[in-house]
């Protein structure tokens, strides 16, 4: 401004501005040349380095970094009952991941989410602000329209990735027989883990070039391989047979305060599971299903939990007693109250008077010593091979994992006593499994051929459908022996010893089947306190459609298979009738 | 009148357009898949359009600085370096400061975009020092005279911005300033004695800031945390040495993809490196040479000393600041936010540079004055023969 306030002073004519004397001290601008150049010279060196020497380097970790493969989970297959329907499938959930790194504000990110995801806010923005490069699970597997509520929110490096989870749209019908699955997706029990590999089916995977969220880089080269889906599986279980099962077993366990409890029904004519119950048991939606002390709890107790037959384990003994024709119906044998054998005293569970007694009334009045003399009249050689041959002692074979064996001790074994035949024969002293003696009896109704009990009836996979066909173990007894004991279990059903009505009786059917009352074994002993009510049983008589299992564990009111165990069967086997429009045969005979 | 005027220099004038064209490019192919996802953007040329909006109000204010005689600044030079000063106040003391990525950098004057006054400030002050050492001239021997006043309004303006905090303006206004005032012939002792001060003000700085010191230990160790502190530099490492010699293609930057942050802004280098390869890494700092050679060549050529000065400065600030960038970007010098000059994208970065390339090409169309010594050697008398306005 100075230069030119002057003008108005003619007689200072206005100085010329001072002129470029840079080129006086060119030599400094040398210098900054200089110093540029040699920047420029380092920067391109730099740049060599990086991008010429060490490009493989480089190249490898954008490769790493760059390329990532992600899996595309297979639909696990469902379980189907016997008609087709579902039981278990799998269910489009979604989980919840944050690109953390790149959320700006994780405070509002997290107050969005809170109330869709239900998680406290503070939860979520504490994970966010961990900044975690790595997708951050947020929540696991939410249901579909909780997914399409937070794409709704239009969150920014908030993404949805499937990840199906098991539902049940039975809820806990069969929970025991259809097993868990694990957060890996792989079966940890029942079905599930039996048929692991069928269900699972083959993930896919998608190799791609993908951003710092996981999603592909959309002009880069990516190689994808297709899911191959699970396959179905078919279970013999009926939907309904299973349900009325189960509401019968919880009524009992309710009305008897039983610690635990067993139904099972086979079709005698095949080895079809129709329904396995069990309490205690398991609810899919217990949230502490996982908890390490709820293992034991997914255990099927009708294949794995072994216990005493008891009279139950008659029919067995009557069975190859007739077989062998060691005895007939209506053998006769002199009662005295009890029976001694092999260094041991047998007696009746209650005491009846001493006089005859035949084989027919054996069953009706649940006879110790009756069944004690048929085996000694059978012999311990003859007796051990039916009580094999009707399949105790090993698995039965089920295709569900886990089954166990049950203990019978044979002569010749370490620790048989020839007393064990006496008791054997009324079901003590041997441990069964509820599956091996409801195939054992199934054997009786089928005409004296055990099938070999099975659950699962058709594997239908995306390329092939596998069916399973019934398998016939062996003939055990004669088809006319186990028409007679048919009878003869006719007969126990209906009456207690020719008079009293019993509770298993239906009216206008006609079902076989037998009681048991089994003390429990214990270190000290039988005990009286506690008693596993049974029944066992199958009709129509004549043409067997079902074969039911019932076993209640430690009944708090009445101990008797008859007054605990009966009615179930009974309840059953009219539900049954029904379902499956047998009409009544017989007039009630009052 | 004509015939005192020269031809502007259009080498300079290309090497800055082409510039410019490259960082339209870069900025499209850094930006669009940030534009393109998120919902704040949502068009995959958000950040082209805007840039070519800069660049068109970058091409007027380039137009109309090149018809200002470079001396009315001389008037304004005061009056600007006060407003400039008034905005870097009111960024960190007002709440018209607009806060982004950690730092208070922005002001939001109503309904305009948000301005970086930081980027104004270098232009201002640059403008501001060649009028005030011209005027000195002869006195900057004299340290009370020359280096103490020059000191002290530098350390105000390096205060300002450190407050917000800029340590990447900071450094190139330091530079600029030290370049315009060793070519103005301040004695070397004196800035030598600068130096010693500015390098002890940065040590300060860098031990008071612990994102400063973090950012130091990641220089010298950038493998410790490739997650954390060292990720801006490794990203950037890995799209300039995935790039090789050729690069992946205009286009074809993967690292763009969220793994390099600020992609289209202040590591767009490292996406020249991947997408063009050394080869274009290389070519655009050739660019940047030859508009550093042509803009020295202007200050040898300028009439006087003030138009010397404002070309050094200039040509300096832009110089510095691009090799500052590259400088980053290479993990040469320790993490520094600064944008590379008409290549990054912002308007607060584009317009102020275009300007004063203006400036600089006004001041390139002015003939000499006089050559005292080349007549001197001629045995004639100086002769002035410009007019001034």
């Amino acid at each position: 401004m100075a230069h030119w306030a002057v003008i108005d002073q003619p007689i200072n004519p206005p100085p010329p501005p001072p002129p470029n004397d840079v080129e006086a001290r060119s030599w400094r601008l040398y210098a900054l040349h200089a110093i540029i150049t040699g920047c420029l010279i380092v920067l391109v060196a730099k740049l060599f380095y990086i991008q010429i020497y060490r490009h493989d380097h480089y190249r490898a970790l954008a490769a790493k970094e760059h390329w990532r493969r992600e899996i595309v989970p297979a639909v696990r297959g469902a379980l189907r009952d016997r008609a087709g329907q579902p039981l278990v499938m799998d269910v489009p959930f979604e989980s919840v991941y944050a690109n953390a790194a790149q959320i700006t504000d994780p405070a509002r990110v997290a107050a969005a989410l809170a109330p869709v995801i239900g998680e406290p806010a503070a939860a979520i923005e504490e994970k966010l602000r961990a900044r975690s490069p790595a997708p951050t699970l947020l929540k696991r597997q939410v249901p579909a329209d909780i997914a399409d509520r937070i794409r709704s929110l239009r969150l920014w490096d908030i993404s949805l990735r499937p990840e199906p989870s098991r539902g049940h749209p039975e809820g806990d019908l069969a929970a025991a027989v259809l097993g868990v699955v694990g957060a890996d997706r792989k079966g940890l029990s029942g079905i599930e883990l039996a048929f692991d590999r069928e269900l699972a089916g083959q993930p896919g995977s998608v190799v791609a070039e993908r951003d710092t969220g996981g999603d592909e880089i959309a002009f880069g080269p990516r190689e994808s391989e297709a899911p191959v889906n699970g396959a179905d599986v078919v279970l013999t279980i009926d939907r309904f047979i299973q349900h009325i099962a189960e509401r019968e077993l919880a009524g009992a366990m309710e009305r008897h305060q039983a610690a635990g409890g067993t139904i099972v029904v086979l079709d005698p004519r095949t080895g079809a599971v129709l329904a396995i119950a069990s309490r205690p048991t398991f609810r899919f939606d217990d949230p502490n299903l996982f908890a390490a002390t709820s293992v034991s709890r997914f255990r099927i107790p009708a294949i794995q939990d072994l216990y005493e037959p008891g009279s139950t384990f008659k029919v067995i003994t009557m069975g190859a007693a007739l077989d062998a024709q060691a005895v007939t119906p209506d053998t006769t044998f002199q009662n005295q109250g009890s029976l001694s054998y092999g260094g041991g005293i047998v007696r009746n569970a209650v005491w009846r008077p001493p006089g005859p007694e035949t084989m027919t009334q054996t069953l009706q009045r649940s006879s110790n010593i009756g069944a004690a003399f048929a085996a000694t009249k059978l012999g311990s050689e003859r007796f051990y091979q039916y009580v094999m041959s009707f399949g105790f002692g090993r698995p039965a074979g089920i295709d569900l994992p886990g089954e166990a064996a049950g203990l019978l001790r044979v002569p010749g074994g370490p620790d048989w006593y020839p007393f064990d035949l006496a008791v054997n024969a009324f079901g003590q002293g041997i441990s069964v499994t509820p599956l091996q003696l409801a195939a054992a009896v199934a054997a009786v109704a089928n005409g004296g051929t055990l099938m070999k009990p099975y659950v699962v009836r058709e594997v239908i996979g995306p390329a092939e459908r596998r069916t399973y066909s019934p398998t016939i173990v062996r003939q055990v007894i004669r088809a006319d022996t186990a028409r007679t004991l048919t009878q003869m279990l006719v007969a126990t059903v209906e009456t207690v010893d020719g008079g009293q009505v019993r509770l298993s009786r239906l009216p206008g059917y006609r079902l076989a089947g037998k009681t048991g009352t089994a003390e429990i074994p214990t270190r000290q002993g039988y005990t009286t306190q506690a008693t596993i009510a049974s029944f066992v049983g199958f009709g129509p008589a004549d043409s067997p459609r079902f074969v039911i299992l019932v076993k209640i564990d430690e009944p708090k009111d009445t101990p008797w298979g008859e007054t605990v165990a009966a009615p179930i069967f009974r309840t059953l086997a009219r539900e049954l009738m029904l379902y499956y429009r047998v009409p009544p045969q017989t007039e009630p005979p009052m | 009148m004509s015939e005192q005027y020269r031809p502007p220099d259009y080498l300079l004038l290309v090497a800055v357009l082409a510039l410019v064209i490259l960082g339209l490019d870069m900025v499209y192919s850094a930006s669009f898949v940030i534009a393109h996802n998120s919902p704040l953007y949502r068009s995959d040329t958000y950040f082209l359009t805007r840039q070519l909006g800069w660049a068109a109000l970058g091409t007027v204010a380039l137009l109309v600085t090149l018809r200002i005689d470079y001396h009315w600044w001389q008037r304004w030079s005061v009056p600007l370096v006060i407003v400039v000063l008034l905005m870097l106040v009111a960024v960190v003391v007002t709440n018209l400061g607009h806060a982004a990525y950690g730092a208070q950098r922005w002001l939001r004057l109503g309904p305009l975009p948000p301005v970086q006054p930081s980027e104004f400030a270098k232009l201002a002050l640059i403008l501001y020092y060649a009028d005030w050492l011209s005027r000195r001239r002869g006195r900057l021997g004299d340290f009370t005279q020359g280096a103490f006043p020059f000191g002290i309004t530098l350390a105000v303006v390096s205060a300002l911005l450190m407050l917000q905090p800029d340590m990447g303006s900071t450094l190139v206004i330091v530079m600029t300033a030290f370049a315009v005032v060793f070519i103005a012939g301040a004695p070397i002792r004196h800035l030598l004695l600068g130096v010693v001060v500015g390098l002890a003000g940065m040590g300060v700085l860098a031990l008071t800031a612990g994102y400063r010191l973090r950012r130091i230990l990641t220089f010298l160790s950038p493998d410790v945390d490739p997650q954390g502190g060292g990720w801006h530099v490794l990203q950037a490492s890995i799209a300039l040495g995935s790039g090789g010699v050729f690069g992946l293609g205009l286009g074809a930057s993967r690292q763009k993809f969220y793994y390099l942050p600020s992609a289209h802004t202040d590591a767009i280098f490292a996406v020249i490196g991947e997408e063009l390869g050394f080869i274009g890494a290389v070519a655009t700092l050739a660019l940047v040479a030859l508009i550093a050679y042509r803009g020295y060549r202007i200050v040898v050529h300028a009439p006087d000393t003030v138009g010397a000065l404002i070309a050094t400065g200039i040509t300096s600030w832009l110089t510095f600041q691009a090799l500052l960038n590259v400088a980053v970007i290479t993990a040469t010098v320790p993490f520094t936010g600064i944008p590379f000059p008409f290549v990054s994208f912002g308007g607060s970065s584009l317009v102020p540079s275009m300007a004063s390339v203006g400036i600089l090409l006004n001041i390139s169309r002015h003939r000499k004055a006089f050559q005292p010594e080349r007549n001197r050697f001629r045995g004639a008398e100086p002769r002035p023969v410009v007019e001034y306005p």
